[in-house]
């Protein structure tokens, strides 16, 4: 059986590795998910990590122990706590960044032996630090020795130079203990040798800066713990804190999990659960796993109208071949094979095709995950981003998965095969039925369920923005919705595509020559042999177009709103030093930054003062408070450099500068003063700084945006439920403010010069030692909002799945078309005999693309505008961001049209090639015996 | 002028084979005169299906020349030679020929369209009576698929006459009929020589229809035999 199989593989060859081709990239697509994801998912826990330990300069992979003890017999405590680090790297399983362990004595008097005056009774606590020989530099005198003793026995105590000023110990000097003796009664010495300061490199390691030691001897830790803990202990007071730090670089989103609830374990149950406290990487996981329930769902959903293509060209390409093979199975049939036989047959290469395309799609799953981590836009690949991929167990499951959905696709058309005898055969030949889902009015259906959806999802589009917000993912209905529309509408157009071509066929009933008249006819008759490949197409197109869009929306929206949020490429806030009087309150006058200084950033083009004082506040009737928002600018600097898009105005941006910068007093309201309080233009409005200084403002225009503000604010309630705010917004005039308030403190806002980096501008901030309260910069929040796995996982998926569709369309219509002029080539034959050109038959090849290729095509892209049109608006909503402040525009680029345009083009091109070739190396006459046979 | 409807002369064919040469034919000398229905008779392998494509303008002779009602078909260009296969010849094949997607009459009509002859009553109402010659006038509905093959090969034979064409030729015509319905198709084509005047070269090695032709021309291996 094994050798049949082969041979009438080898005989099919082409469809065969048409099959494989189909099986390979569905499970490659398959398995690049759980690929992409779990490295996707690694990077975006680095990134929280990252986030957390930049922006609150401490190491957030940390947990935190400590514990006093009094006098505690045998020393068990403070034993265990040594255990701690070890324990913990063990059971967490984590790698070991940093351990800084600190066991010191309470603070207790200690005197100078040189007896001077000011040596007696500091108050001061002898300690310990773990390996601090390496992670501190010595400043004067020298590190405590190896044995940690001088040789009269006096413990070697080294000390900070914030000790060294704050007790005044003088290096080489003895120290003795007053009141607390050794077990054996012993006076407890100590000697200094040394001051330090932690080491260039030491990182993370001091947990405790020796800035904080400033009562602290340090000594060796052996020495330590061989005289006050153990059976000495229960003469001490002993304090032992442990910072474990551990690496999350290593960390693997699978860790989540696993450390989340052993930490759980350790600070609840364990043993130490009373001396260590709530560690700060929790937080990192949460808001890790907010981001992640949003991310699963959403790139899961995208695939399955991939997915499902997939499983169609599987189907469509076995059909044909079942079909080819017809003769074969009926012959093979009468000879007394049994149906079961034949599947099984059948069931034996579709086992070596798939398994064959799952061993090759495993790789190139690898590959495709490396891709989508690599997009930066659609249908755009930055190579030099890669992701680091590692099949996961999961990758195996989706395999085998894959691998099994390609089975069923290949195998499941034998089953209907089987049953076919010659008899039969002749018999279905004659008939022609409508399809089943014409009688089905599946078409319909499927609209009608897809507009359903449309029109429930709109009514509370509001909703949507909220649940996604509540960090849940979008309704995959909403996905489904659209994907139901394309398929309904393509079955729908497929119903009415014979009645066009009967139309165009009777508009020009009397002229339409020999070759046409016959494609006429093929295609009202046979047309719906064709309706599966069209199908194909036309679901190739529409999602093409309507992915493309999708994609393209998100993007460019999120591009946008990041843009308009910044403001611009860099804004500077100083830290500003209130001047308070003798009597130490404050004068509400500040130390002003020197502003010239900004003339010497080198990335700079423009630069220019900006106040902005969100709390800022206008008087209600009622004497209520409202708090807004006041910006003060310098019209002409701050026009140069901002821009907000006319679309989003009432009139040009610039016009509104203008009209602002010709009235002294004028301020610009944020519509809502409009719509929610009833402001008019002329209106004089005052407003209150926090320090209680007003300005009076005249009314002179009101916009609906302006750079940096939202109209809106969205947030989370307490409770977890989302809420929106109203933001309000007055612009006046810098100087004028300034002439009202005082001084006021100002941001820098700075347009950069092209090829500016974000290094330069921090570089600058560094030489110049300015001290920022607030720093935006647009470069990195775009770098960031483009690496987000959501955004970037959408566009991955959604371009891959655009390039496997393209690739099995171009493939299943090149097969089809060879396919049915295979068959035909004994009509061709026939046609050529009787007199027919060459270029005749072409023609009607040609008539034949456009009824099927061509009217596909254009259905294609009229469903594919449609749909988006429809559902784009819909779907944006979920990837709105938290601080979506620009509406939403329907982006589709004609660019990644024509490049969809022109590979179909291309395709049908191809095919009509490879048709032209087949049929110039057709010979008649042996077409013709090739019918005698 | 003669009134050789074919006149062929010396024909050699010779085909290119892997290790050399195979000559199908050997210098054939063959003449068939107007109205005349005609057998080429020989085994498979004789060189009659070789022969009547160079006859039909499909193929080339290696040597010799073929007249075509006078015309030496060697001149002819590709587009001559198509117009002379749509107007002047008719073609009926062994297999089933007809195009499965237009019915009886539209597959009989098609050879008028190809002839160049414009949709008219006249045309309609010649399709039908060539249907009705072969006694399927009242089945011209029917799709090929809905036929038997003898009656798709009547329906061939229909529209190998409708464009009123000088000659027919026809390759094993009766290969797939029983013997009834080969004597029956046989007859049809006896008829037309004498109702329309049309010249008709069948082939077939079916010795039982010999008595039906005018003229016999038998090969053997290639060669012309006289007997």
């Amino acid at each position: 059986m094994f050798r049949i199989m082969l041979q009438k593989m080898w005989h099919k060859k082409w469809m065969n590795v048409c099959l494989l081709l189909g099986c390979i990239l569905l499970t490659a697509t398959v398995v690049s998910f759980p690929i992409y994801r779990s490295a996707a998912y690694d990077r975006m826990l680095n990134d929280e990590f990252e986030n957390y330990t930049i922006s609150q300069g401490k190491w957030a992979a940390l947990v935190y122990g400590n514990v006093s003890v009094k006098k505690e017999t045998g020393g068990g405590t403070i034993k265990k706590m040594d255990d701690f680090p070890k324990y913990f790297y063990d059971t967490m399983g984590v790698k070991e960044k940093e351990t800084f362990f600190l066991i010191n004595l309470t603070s207790l008097k200690i005197s100078s032996e040189t007896k001077r005056k000011d040596g007696q009774g500091l108050t001061a606590r002898l300690g310990a630090i773990n390996n601090m020989p390496e992670h501190a530099t010595i400043l004067s005198g020298e590190m405590y020795s190896d044995t940690g003793v001088t040789e009269d026995g006096a413990i070697e105590c080294v000390v900070s130079q914030s000790c060294l000023i704050n007790l005044g110990v003088l290096v080489g000097e003895y120290f003795t203990y007053d009141d607390l003796r050794y077990k054996n009664g012993e006076l407890i010495r100590m000697y200094v040798t040394g001051v330090f300061d932690a080491a260039d490199n030491s990182g993370y390691f001091w947990q405790t800066k020796p800035e904080a030691l400033n009562d602290m001897l340090l000594c060796n830790p052996d020495v330590f713990r061989e005289r006050f803990t153990g059976d000495n202990a229960s003469k001490f007071s002993l304090v032992s804190s442990v910072s474990v730090l551990f690496d999350y670089q290593d960390l693997k989103a699978s860790d989540v999990e696993r450390i989340s609830k052993l930490t759980d374990y350790l600070y609840k149950e364990s043993s130490y659960r009373s001396v260590l406290k709530e560690p700060a990487y929790l937080d990192v996981f949460a808001s890790y796993n907010i981001r992640v329930s949003r991310i699963s769902t959403t790139l899961l959903i995208l695939q399955i109208p991939i997915l499902a293509m997939l499983a169609t060209f599987l189907f469509m390409i076995s059909s044909q071949m079942y079909e080819m093979e017809k003769n074969e199975i009926s012959v093979i049939k009468s000879r007394g094979s049994s149906k079961g036989q034949i599947i099984l047959l059948y069931l034996y290469q579709g086992l070596f095709i798939t398994i064959t395309g799952g061993i090759l799609g495993l790789p190139l799953g690898a590959l495709f995950a490396k891709m989508l981590g690599s997009t930066r836009n659609f249908l755009e690949f930055d190579l030099s981003e890669t992701l680091n991929v590692a099949y996961t167990k999961e990758s195996f499951i989706y395999l085998c998965a894959a691998v099994f959905v390609c089975l069923l696709s290949i195998v499941v058309p034998s089953i209907k095969h089987s049953k076919v005898s010659i008899v039969k055969l002749k018999q279905s030949k004659a008939a022609k039925r409508k399809a089943w889902w014409e009688k089905l009015f599946l078409d319909i259906i499927l609209l009608g369920v897809s507009i359903y959806g449309y029109y429930s999802f709109n009514k509370n589009g509001g909703n949507l923005s909220n649940t996604v917000l509540e960090g849940e993912s979008l309704d995959p209905l909403l996905y489904i919705s659209s994907s139901v529309f394309i398929l309904g509408a393509g079955l729908f157009f497929l119903r009415i595509q014979p009645y066009i071509v009967r139309l165009i066929y009777l508009i020009g009933k009397n002229h339409w020559g020999p070759a046409s008249h016959v494609s006429f006819m093929e295609n009202i008759k046979n047309g719906r042999k064709q309706q599966l490949i069209m199908l194909f197409l036309i679901m190739t197109i529409s999602l093409g177009m309507y992915h493309a869009t999708v994609a393209r929306t998100i993007l460019e929206n999120a591009i946008d709103n990041t843009e308009y949020l910044a403001g611009t490429d860099v804004i500077i806030k100083e830290n500003w030093v209130e001047l308070a009087d003798r009597y130490g309150v404050s004068t509400g006058d500040y130390v002003v930054p020197n502003y010239s200084k900004y003339n010497s950033m080198e990335a700079a083009q423009m630069h220019t003062k900006v106040i902005f004082d969100d709390k800022a506040s206008i008087k209600q009737s009622g004497n209520e408070m409202l708090f807004v928002t006041v910006m003060g600018i310098n019209t002409k600097e701050f026009g140069t450099q901002t821009m907000v898009d006319r679309s989003l105005l009432d009139k040009n941006y610039y016009e509104f500068l203008n009209d602002l910068a010709v009235v002294e007093d004028g301020v610009l309201l944020s519509k809502n003063f409009q719509t929610i309080y009833g402001y008019k233009e002329g209106d004089s409005i005052t407003f209150y700084n926090n320090k209680k200084k007003y300005a009076i403002g005249t009314v002179i225009g009101f916009v609906d945006y302006f750079p940096g503000y939202s109209a809106t604010e969205n947030g989370l309630n307490a409770d977890g439920t989302a809420y929106t705010k109203d933001n309000f917004l007055i612009v006046s005039h810098y100087d004028y403010l300034v002439s009202k308030w005082g001084t006021t403190p100002y941001e820098v806002w700075i347009k950069l010069v092209e090829d500016a980096k974000e290094i330069d501008v921090y570089n600058w901030i560094v030489d110049n030692n300015v001290e920022v309260s607030k720093y935006v910069n647009k470069i990195s929040k775009m770098e960031s909002t483009l690496s987000d796995p959501l955004l970037q996982g959408t566009n991955g998926v959604l371009t891959m799945g655009f390039v496997v569709t393209i690739v099995l369309c171009a493939v299943g219509y090149l097969i089809y078309w060879v396919m049915s002029i295979r068959e035909r080539e004994l009509i061709f034959g026939v046609l050529r005999a009787t007199g027919l050109h060459k270029s005749e038959i072409m023609t009607m090849l040609i008539n034949e693309q456009i009824f099927c290729g061509l009217f596909s095509v254009l259905a294609g892209i009229g469903i594919g505008k449609l749909t988006s049109t429809l559902f784009v608006p819909i779907l944006q909503q979920a990837y709105a961001s938290q601080d979506q402040a620009l509406p939403m525009k329907l982006i589709m680029v004609a660019s990644d049209m024509y490049r969809l345009y022109a590979v179909i083009g291309l395709v049908m091109l191809l095919a009509l090639g490879v048709l032209a070739a087949i049929l110039s190396r057709m010979n008649v006459t042996k077409a013709l015996k090739l019918g005698e046979e | 002028m003669s009134d050789f409807v074919i006149k062929a002369q010396g024909v050699t064919r010779v085909f290119p084979v892997p290790g050399g040469e195979f000559t199908a034919l050997k210098g054939i000398d063959a003449e068939v005169s107007k109205g005349t229905f005609a057998i080429l008779k020989g085994r498979s392998g004789s060189g009659k299906t070789t022969l009547m494509n160079i006859i039909g303008t499909l193929d080339d002779p290696t040597n010799g020349e073929v007249f075509i009602n006078g015309t030496a078909i060697k001149g002819l260009n590709e587009k001559q030679r198509e117009n002379l296969r749509r107007k002047e010849l008719g073609f009926v094949f062994q297999s089933v020929s007809l195009i499965p997607s237009l019915n009886a009459f539209q597959n009989v009509e098609f050879s008028m369209r190809m002839a160049g002859i414009k949709p008219s009553k006249e045309r309609d109402k010649r399709v039908e009576e060539c249907l009705r010659l072969v006694g399927l006038h009242n089945r011209m509905n029917h799709m090929p698929a809905e036929m038997s093959g003898g009656e798709q090969q009547r329906v061939a034979i229909a529209r190998s006459i409708a464009h009123s064409p000088k000659l027919i030729l026809a390759d094993e015509p009766t290969a797939e009929l029983d013997s009834q319905m080969a004597a029956r198709v046989t007859e049809l084509f006896k008829e037309m020589t004498r109702k329309e005047g049309i010249t008709v070269l069948m082939t077939t090695h079916d010795v039982g229809l010999m008595g039906a032709a005018d003229e016999i021309i038998e090969l053997e291996n290639g060669v012309r035999i006289y007997g």
